[in-house]
């Protein structure tokens, strides 16, 4: 008996010794590096074979056709390969048609195979080309075709607020893949590594014709998100602000300032420096500075209102923390529908990028709703006045203001920078009673105070894209669910009430039975009589 | 369309009830609890409303992750109180799961069909039918055999219809997965391949036990 | 690769799971035998389904899934078995088998110490939390397997006729454990390679390895 114990106990004591070993072991062994799966090669093929042909030929082809047509003959696709070389940076599509086109910087993109996109319906959108350059971009880690019909009163803007960048043309336009004289629109979108970009880099002011035009124009400027709604009072034009993001706190505006169009003005009359440049000049500060904070005009025109005004930006951190969002609305609108506009509009998809799902927004929404410390709804202030007179800022001074604010200024502008002002002390409009212009505008920003809470990488309702391929969750929007496996209801509760009734009841009733002791037939074979 | 479900349960259970005092005992129980069945679907409607909303509308996930877990608990819970309250016969209770099952793949069904009814073929139909009927069918057939020994033998009760469970939920989520994805055909295949062998061998076994009671 | 893996195993259980059902589902057979065989069949499900999640999705995602009950339902197979039929016989609760049920928790104690390990280094997140869960299965399963390894047979050698297949689920156990190591810390393929191995090897030769000591019993 004791031997028999003696060696069991040696062989558990051995046992737990291998046991141990093999944890060990491992455990010095190096770790293996994060995948990721970028788009390292792209082909368009047309016709009837296409798909089988791309698919045999071990291409991932986007089912979703780069023509509106119901000819199946001509519809032309786009296939894909990830991870086989060098990812892919950016996409453009040109119609002129040649093996290698270069931009405006000197990167050199190559044609992805020699097929119109307009294939079968005589268009002039040409070809599409890549380029592996660093320097384009991060590199691409989904796609996602965007498509709609005037006909069907589709509405479709180039500008996808989704995080979502549109294929341009070398000019900088957005590339229709269409370019007929169909009705038609198809715009083919790339989605970065690194979408998740939570703060806002640059700012501009867009004004068209109409909100289609306006986007456009926006998206043509290189911009690739746009707030929501017309910030200017006139019928006969349509004024947006539109605006990039950054993933680098340092890199975001920090803050945003209106001041009319009659303060510059004053400022202007009151402050010339130099007289050589005081003739026939439309006099516009592209530099001031506020309270120490240096800002750029970011609208080269006044935006119409009735008092016209100017928009200035800041990235200087004494202005505030880096800004998350902007959002233009009118002084009825609660900060509750802000935040819901924001939950919906910020990655609001038209497309078929289900990537971004509305409901991951609304989850951002809860957390910013129910942590109320992290953002700050401050009414950008409306200069429309100083109270004290301006000082003259200094050459030094200027220039102690790097160049990229007169530059930034220039390119959003499109006016040369003039000189800086400063002034010392602004007025606060609101309290001076002036309250007119609150009728026009009023932005909000929202700001995180210590960051953006942990859940922001999830606004975009995706991870980090280590694994993950965009591309794949684009093909899956487009199953029917006609194959759905579950049932789900959920506005009456009435089934959901009298379920949990029943089965407490049931709960209950067994109870009861077996504190009263009442036999059940067991085991038997026969039923309860 | 908010209340299609109710609509679609109050349309059949309503006619399905009428039929209950004009049948055989026997019968008229396995009616009862396709009917419980029904109603089970309707009751695990709400609650995967609730799941959809809290796994952020991911109908995908929820559906290959966390409907199937739900539905066979609550498919389960029927067939437990059977087994206490009215009989543990292993037979009667395998009759009662698999028309629990059923009932609740039938609301299932026309929920879904009125849901897509420009969309769905006769393709769709055998699948659901066959596929959908069949896999509730067997999943709870499964739990069944587990609860059968709820007053036999207590410790295998409990961990037994727990791992029979865990089955259930796996073949449930294997289906719902397939069905969803392009391995359609696969999808109605696998109830069927499972549904025909167990078919025969209850056939075999009765057949087998008659044969014996005879001598 | 993980789908190649995942469907090894997956045939190396329907192996091992189809030759149970020929060899013990034709007559009347113990329950505690049916039990097993059910528990393998249960890891092949639970590896199909990972298997189709990879070949539908290409990842099997962060957290709990589904498959992980095919594991669970593995383990419980096993423990219903061991607790609910053979423990009772081999263990009449005198206190001559206190010493053998202290060291038999030895084998809970260092399953449990593998995934301490893991919770440790990763803390307890969405994915460590289910593997938690998965470990106490593992860890209950694998206590009875000790005991029943090392416990002194009274019983016309009923135990003593399964050691080898009790030695085989100890094994089965600590290999599950050493596929959880594996992949939360990301180790070289060729470690992956072989914890899957050694898994399908164990799954097919479970059950023979169960006929042989079963085979014992009536002889």
């Amino acid at each position: 008996m004791k031997k028999h114990f003696k060696c069991r106990s040696l062989t558990s004591v051995l046992l737990t010794i291998l046991l141990l070993a093999t944890l060990i072991v491992p455990m010095t062994l190096p770790v293996n590096a994060a995948r990721k799966r970028f788009i390292t090669e792209l082909r368009v093929e047309a016709g009837l074979d296409a798909v089988a042909t791309l698919e045999g030929d071990g291409w991932s082809v986007m089912l979703v056709g780069l023509n509106v047509t119901p000819d199946p003959a001509s519809q032309v696709y786009l296939a894909f390969k990830q991870d086989t070389g060098a990812p892919i940076t950016n996409v453009m599509a040109s119609p002129d048609v040649g093996d290698t086109l270069t931009d405006s910087k000197g990167i050199v993109y190559t044609c992805v195979s020699h097929v119109d996109l307009d294939e079968g319906i005589d268009g002039t959108a040409g070809c599409l080309y890549a380029t592996t350059d660093e320097r384009a971009g991060a590199p691409l880690v989904g796609l996602d075709v965007i498509r709609g019909d005037s006909e069907n009163g589709d509405v479709l803007y180039p500008i996808t607020n989704d995080g979502a960048e549109v294929v341009r043309t070398p000019s900088g336009a957005p590339a229709d893949l269409e370019n007929t004289e169909n009705t038609g629109v198809v715009y083919l979108a790339q989605i970065r590594d690194g979408i998740v970009r939570p703060y806002i880099s640059e700012i501009g002011v867009v004004t068209d014709t109409d909100k289609w035009n306006a986007v456009y124009t926006a998206c043509e400027r290189g911009f690739n998100y746009y707030v929501e709604g017309d910030i200017d009072n006139s019928t006969d034009t349509y004024t947006i602000i539109a605006y990039d993001r950054t993933a680098n706190p340092e890199d975001a505006l920090t803050s945003v300032t209106a001041v009319s169009e009659a303060t510059i003005r004053q400022l202007e009359e009151e402050q010339i420096i130099d007289s050589s440049t005081e003739s026939g000049k439309h006099y516009t500060a592209a530099a001031i500075t506020i309270s120490g904070a240096s800002y750029i005009r970011v609208s080269g025109q006044p935006v119409s209102a009735e008092t016209p005004f100017y928009l200035y930006m800041t990235k200087d951190r004494s202005a505030g923390n880096p800004v998350s969002m902007i959002y233009a609305e009118t002084p009825e609108q609660t900060q509750n529908f802000m935040f819901g506009m924001w939950a919906n509009s910020y990655f609001f998809s038209p497309g078929k990028t289900t990537a971004y799902m509305y409901c991951m927004n609304e989850d951002l929404y809860m957390t910013l709703w129910e942590d109320q410390t992290v953002c700050t709804k401050v009414p950008v202030p409306y200069l429309d006045g100083f109270t004290r007179p301006i000082a003259i800022e200094t050459s030094e001074e200027n220039a102690a203001d790097p160049e990229t604010v007169s530059e930034t200024a220039e390119e959003s502008s499109g006016q040369p920078s003039d000189s800086g002002k400063e002034t010392t002390d602004p007025a606060k409009p609101e309290a001076d009673g002036k309250s007119d212009h609150v009728k026009y505008i009023n932005l909000t920003m929202l700001t995180p105070r210590n960051g953006l809470p942990a859940s922001a990488g999830r606004i975009t309702g995706m991870q980090d894209p280590d694994n993950i391929a965009f591309v794949e969750r684009t093909q899956r929007s487009d199953r029917v669910n006609k194959f759905q496996a579950s049932v789900f209801s959920g506005n009456l509760g009435i089934a959901l009430i009298a379920g949990g009734v029943v089965i407490a009841g049931a709960a209950v009733f067994v109870i009861i039975r077996k504190r009263s002791g009442k036999k059940v037939p067991a085991a038997t074979g026969k039923t309860k009589k | 369309m908010d209340n299609l479900t109710y609509i679609a349960f109050i349309a059949l259970t309503v006619s399905l009830a009428l039929m209950l005092p004009l049948m055989e005992k026997k019968t008229r129980r396995v009616m009862i609890f396709m009917i419980v069945g029904i109603f089970a679907c309707l009751f695990i409607s709400e609650i995967n409303g609730i799941l959809l909303k809290t796994f952020n509308k991911n109908i995908y996930y929820v559906t290959t992750t966390i409907t199937p877990v739900t539905e066979e608990i609550i498919k389960m819970l029927p067939i437990l109180y059977c087994a206490i309250v009215i009989t543990d016969d292993r037979r009667t209770l395998m009759a009662n799961s698999f028309a629990v099952g059923v009932g609740f793949a039938l609301l299932e069904n026309v929920v879904i069909l009125t849901q897509n009814v420009e969309s769905v073929t006769i393709f769709w139909a055998l699948v659901r039918g066959f596929g959908s009927g069949l896999v509730h069918g067997i999943c709870t057939v499964m739990v069944g055999l587990g609860v059968s020994y709820v007053k036999k033998r207590r410790k295998l009760f409990y961990c037994g219809t727990f791992a029979l469970l865990s089955v259930a939920i796996i073949y449930h989520a294997t289906y719902n997965l397939l069905v969803q994805s392009k391995f359609q055909y696969v999808g109605i295949l696998l109830p069927i391949l499972t549904y025909i062998p167990l078919l025969f061998l209850t056939v075999f076994k009765k057949s087998k036990t008659s044969k014996t009671e005879k001598q | 690769m993980h789908m190649y893996l995942s469907l090894a195993m997956t045939i190396s259980a329907g192996i091992g799971f189809g030759y149970g059902l020929y060899r013990f589902f034709r007559d009347e057979s113990a329950l505690y035998v049916r039990m097993i065989i059910f528990s393998v069949g249960c890891a092949m499900f639970g590896r199909l389904f990972e298997t189709l999640q990879y070949l539908v999705n290409g990842e099997l995602g962060n957290g709990f899934h589904v498959g992980m009950l095919g594991i669970i339902g593995s383990f419980l197979f096993l423990f219903s078995a061991n607790f609910g039929q053979m423990d009772s016989v081999v263990d009449d609760g005198s206190p001559v088998f206190r010493k053998t049920r202290l060291i038999s928790l030895a084998a809970p104690l260092v399953i449990i110490a593998i995934w301490c390990l893991i919770a440790f280094t990763k803390g307890l997140n969405k994915t460590t939390i289910p593997l938690g869960i998965e470990t106490l299965f593992i860890a209950q399963a694998s206590y009875f397997h000790l005991k029943h390894l090392i416990i002194k047979d009274v019983e016309y050698g009923l135990i003593k006729a399964i050691r080898n297949y009790n030695l085989f689920a100890l094994i089965y156990a600590l290999l599950c454990m050493l596929e959880m190591l594996v992949e939360s810390f990301n180790l070289p393929v060729f470690c992956i390679v072989i914890v899957y191995v050694l898994q399908c090897i164990v799954l097919i030769l479970f059950v023979p390895v169960l006929e042989r000591g079963v085979k014992k019993w009536t002889t």
